[in-house]
C-alpha cells in the first residue's frame, strides 16, 4: 500500500506539472491572442475571423484543467458555514461521505462526458472546420484530473482537506478561527 | 424541481464545492426524469463556451499583474499624502486607498487580503486597535465588486444580457457613496476615540505621490474610456487592461520581473476557472429550474403579494440580505438572476439599477456572519478574534445598509453615469 501511495503521489506530481504548464501556455495564448486580435482589427482593418472560436476553445481547456489544478491549491468555493462541525471528531466522517459523493459525482459526469465527446466527434465548427470533440474533450479531461489529485489528496491528508475552500485554507494558514 | 433545490442544498450543506453541488444535483434530477446524463455535460460545457466571459481571466490578470508591480504601496503612499492629515487618517487611508485599488483589481478578497496585510499592524501600533483595523479593512473591501473593474458584474452582465460598459459606469457613483458613508463614520469614531493625526497635509508630497500611483491611476480611466468610445467589446477592453498592467509593470515600474509572469498566468488562471466552473455548471441546473417553470412560479408568488416595484424591491433587499449571511455571493448570484430577470421585467425595474442593488447586497453579505468572508480573512490576518471584529463591523454595516437603501430607491444614483456615457 505504502508503494503504491508513493507511485500515486509521484504520478500525480508530474500530472500536476505537466497541467501548470499547460495552464499557463493557454492563457498566455488567450491573452496573446485577444491582443493580436485587437491590433488586427482596429490597427488593420483585417480582423481575425477564426480568433473568437480558437480563444472560446482554449478558454473551455482553461477552465477544466484549471479546476483541476486548483483543487490541488484548495481554491474551490463552497459554503463553509458547517467547515467548525465538520472539524468536530464526532463527525470527521461526514467529510468522507462528502468526498464519495463528489467522487460519484466526477464519475458520473465523466461517462456523461464520454457520450458527449462521442456525439460530437463528426460534427465540425463553422470556422476552424475541426472536429468539436477538440473542445467538448476538455470537460471529462479535467474532472478526471480533479479526480486523481482528489484521491492523492485522500490518500496523504485524508478527506477533510480534498474539498477546503480558499478562505478556509487561508484562515487555517494565519491560524485564525472559523 | 423539489427534488433539484433540496438536494442542491443538502449536497451544499454536506460541504460539496459549488460547482459539483450543482451538477450533483442537476444529474439527479435527470436521472429521475429518464433524461440522458450527457444533457447535464452538455450544457455544462456550452455554459462555458462563451466570448464575453473571456473578460473575467483577462481583467483577473490584469489586477494580478498591477498587484505583482506593488502598485498597494504606491496607491496608499498616494491616499495617505490625501487624506492622513485628517483624524484617523490612517484608517481614512485604508478606505481612499480602497476605492482606488477597486478600480484596479476586481476581488474583495483580494483586496481585504492586502489592505490587511499592510494596514492592520499598522493600525494597531498607532492605537487604533487590532480588531478596529480588521473591521475596517473588512468593511472597506466591500468597494472591490461594486467599482469597475468587477468580476461579478461580468457575470452578471452575462447572465442578464445587458451592456457591461453600463454596469461599470454605474457602478462608480455608489462605489464612491459607500466609500464616503465609511469615511463619514470614520472621522465619527476617530474624533470620538481621538485616534491619532497623520502627516501634515502637504502639497509637494501630495504632488509626488500622485506621480508615483499616476500608472496605475490611470487604469481605470482607460477601462471606462474604452467602454465610452464604444467600439470595443469587453473582452477587448479586459485585454487591452492586461496588456497596459504588464507594460508598467515591466517597463514603467520596473517592479515586475517576465520570471513573475507564468505565476501570475497560473494563480489567474485557477482564480478564473473556479469561478467559471460555477458559471458552466450552473447552466443545466439554470436549465433545469427555467423548464420546472420556476421564474413564473416566483412572479406569480409576487404578483399575488405585490403590484408596487418599490415593495418587490424590499422584499428581494430582505431575501437578499438574509442568503447573504449563508451562502457565498457567486452562488446567489448565479443561481437567483436567471430566476428574477423576468420577474424584475414584469416590474419595469431597470436591469442595470438591480445589478447594482444586487451586487452591494451581496458585498453586505460577505460581511456577516456565519459565511462572511472578509470577516475571516481580516480576524485571521490581523489575528484577531470573530467576535472582536464583529462587534468593530457592526457601525459599519449600518452605515452600509443605509447607503443600499439610498441605492435601492434613488435610481438615479446608478443610471445617471451610464446615461451621460452612452
Amino acid at each position: 500500500m505504502g508503494d503504491f501511495r508513493k507511485i500515486f503521489g509521484r504520478l500525480d506530481d508530474v500530472i500536476g506539472k505537466f497541467e501548470d504548464i499547460t495552464v499557463i501556455v493557454i492563457h498566455g495564448l488567450i491573452a496573446a491572442l485577444v491582443i493580436l486580435a485587437v491590433v488586427l482589427r482596429y490597427v488593420f482593418n483585417n480582423p481575425l475571423t477564426w480568433g473568437e472560436e480558437l480563444i472560446v476553445g482554449l478558454l473551455t481547456w482553461m477552465v477544466f484543467l484549471g479546476a483541476a489544478a486548483a483543487v490541488r491549491s484548495q481554491m474551490h468555493i463552497r459554503i463553509d458555514v458547517m467547515a467548525p462541525v465538520f472539524r468536530m471528531p464526532k463527525f470527521c466522517w461526514l467529510n468522507t461521505v462528502t468526498l464519495v459523493i463528489g467522487i460519484a459525482i466526477m464519475v458520473t459526469m465523466i461517462w456523461g462526458c464520454y457520450e458527449q465527446v462521442l456525439q460530437e466527434l463528426v460534427v465540425e465548427s463553422p470556422m476552424l472546420r475541426v472536429s468539436k470533440a477538440w473542445f467538448v474533450a476538455a470537460m471529462p479531461v479535467g474532472l478526471l484530473l480533479m479526480l486523481v489529485h482528489a484521491l492523492r489528496i485522500w490518500m496523504d491528508q485524508g478527506a477533510a482537506p480534498v474539498f477546503r475552500g480558499e478562505t478556509e485554507a487561508l484562515v487555517m494558514k494565519e491560524g485564525g478561527v472559523q | 424541481m423539489t427534488l433539484l433545490l433540496v438536494s442542491f442544498a443538502v449536497l451544499l450543506a454536506i460541504g460539496l464545492p459549488i460547482a459539483l453541488a450543482m451538477m450533483g444535483a442537476s444529474l439527479l434530477f435527470v436521472g429521475w426524469e429518464g433524461i440522458p446524463m450527457s444533457v447535464v455535460a452538455q450544457r455544462v460545457v456550452t455554459g462555458v463556451q462563451s466570448f464575453p466571459l473571456l473578460a473575467i481571466p483577462l481583467f483577473t490578470l490584469a489586477g494580478s499583474l498591477m498587484n505583482e508591480s506593488g502598485i498597494s504601496e504606491r496607491l496608499f503612499g498616494f491616499t495617505r499624502a490625501f487624506v492622513g492629515h485628517i483624524r484617523g487618517g490612517m484608517a481614512h487611508t485604508a478606505i481612499v486607498g480602497n476605492i482606488f485599488m477597486a478600480g484596479i483589481s476586481g476581488s474583495s478578497v483580494a483586496d481585504c487580503a492586502a489592505t490587511s496585510r499592510v494596514f492592520i499592524p499598522q493600525l494597531a501600533k498607532s492605537g487604533y486597535g487590532a480588531s478596529f483595523g480588521a473591521a475596517v479593512c473588512a468593511a472597506c473591501a466591500t468597494l472591490g465588486p461594486i467599482i469597475p473593474p468587477s468580476i461579478l458584474m461580468v457575470v452578471y452582465a452575462w447572465q442578464a444580457n445587458i451592456s457591461l460598459g453600463d454596469l461599470f459606469w454605474a457602478g462608480v457613483l455608489p462605489g464612491l457613496l459607500m466609500g464616503l458613508a465609511m469615511l463619514l463614520l470614520t472621522a465619527y469614531i476617530a474624533h470620538k476615540r481621538q485616534f491619532p493625526k497623520e502627516q501634515a497635509f502637504a502639497w509637494s508630497r501630495l504632488a509626488s505621490e500622485t506621480r508615483k500611483a499616476a500608472w496605475a491611476l490611470f487604469m481605470p480611466v482607460l477601462i471606462l474610456g474604452g467602454f465610452r468610445l464604444g467600439i470595443f467589446t469587453a473582452t477587448e477592453i479586459a485585454g487591452v487592461a492586461a496588456m497596459y498592467s504588464l507594460i508598467v509593470g515591466v517597463v514603467i515600474f520596473r517592479t515586475l520581473n517576465w520570471s513573475h509572469v507564468p505565476k501570475i498566468l497560473l494563480q489567474t488562471a485557477k482564480e478564473t476557472a473556479v469561478i467559471l466552473l460555477i458559471v458552466a455548471a450552473a447552466s443545466p441546473f439554470s436549465w433545469i429550474l427555467g423548464i420546472e417553470q420556476a421564474p413564473q412560479l416566483l412572479s406569480e408568488i409576487l404578483v399575488r403579494a405585490t403590484d408596487k416595484p418599490w415593495v418587490i424591491l424590499l422584499m428581494l433587499n430582505v431575501a437578499l440580505m438574509i442568503l447573504g449571511c449563508f451562502m457565498e455571493t457567486i452562488a446567489i448570484m448565479i443561481i437567483l438572476v436567471p430566476i428574477l430577470i423576468p420577474v424584475l421585467n414584469l416590474f419595469h425595474i431597470d436591469l442595470v439599477h438591480f445589478g447594482i442593488v444586487l451586487l452591494v447586497n451581496l458585498t453586505i453579505g460577505q460581511l456577516t456572519p456565519p459565511v462572511g468572508v472578509l470577516l475571516f480573512v481580516a480576524s485571521s490576518i490581523g489575528k484577531v478574534g470573530l467576535g472582536d471584529v464583529v462587534r468593530e463591523v457592526i457601525p459599519y454595516l449600518i452605515v452600509l445598509i443605509l447607503a443600499l437603501t439610498v441605492l435601492t430607491y434613488v435610481p438615479w444614483m446608478s443610471l445617471w453615469l451610464p446615461g451621460v456615457f452612452k
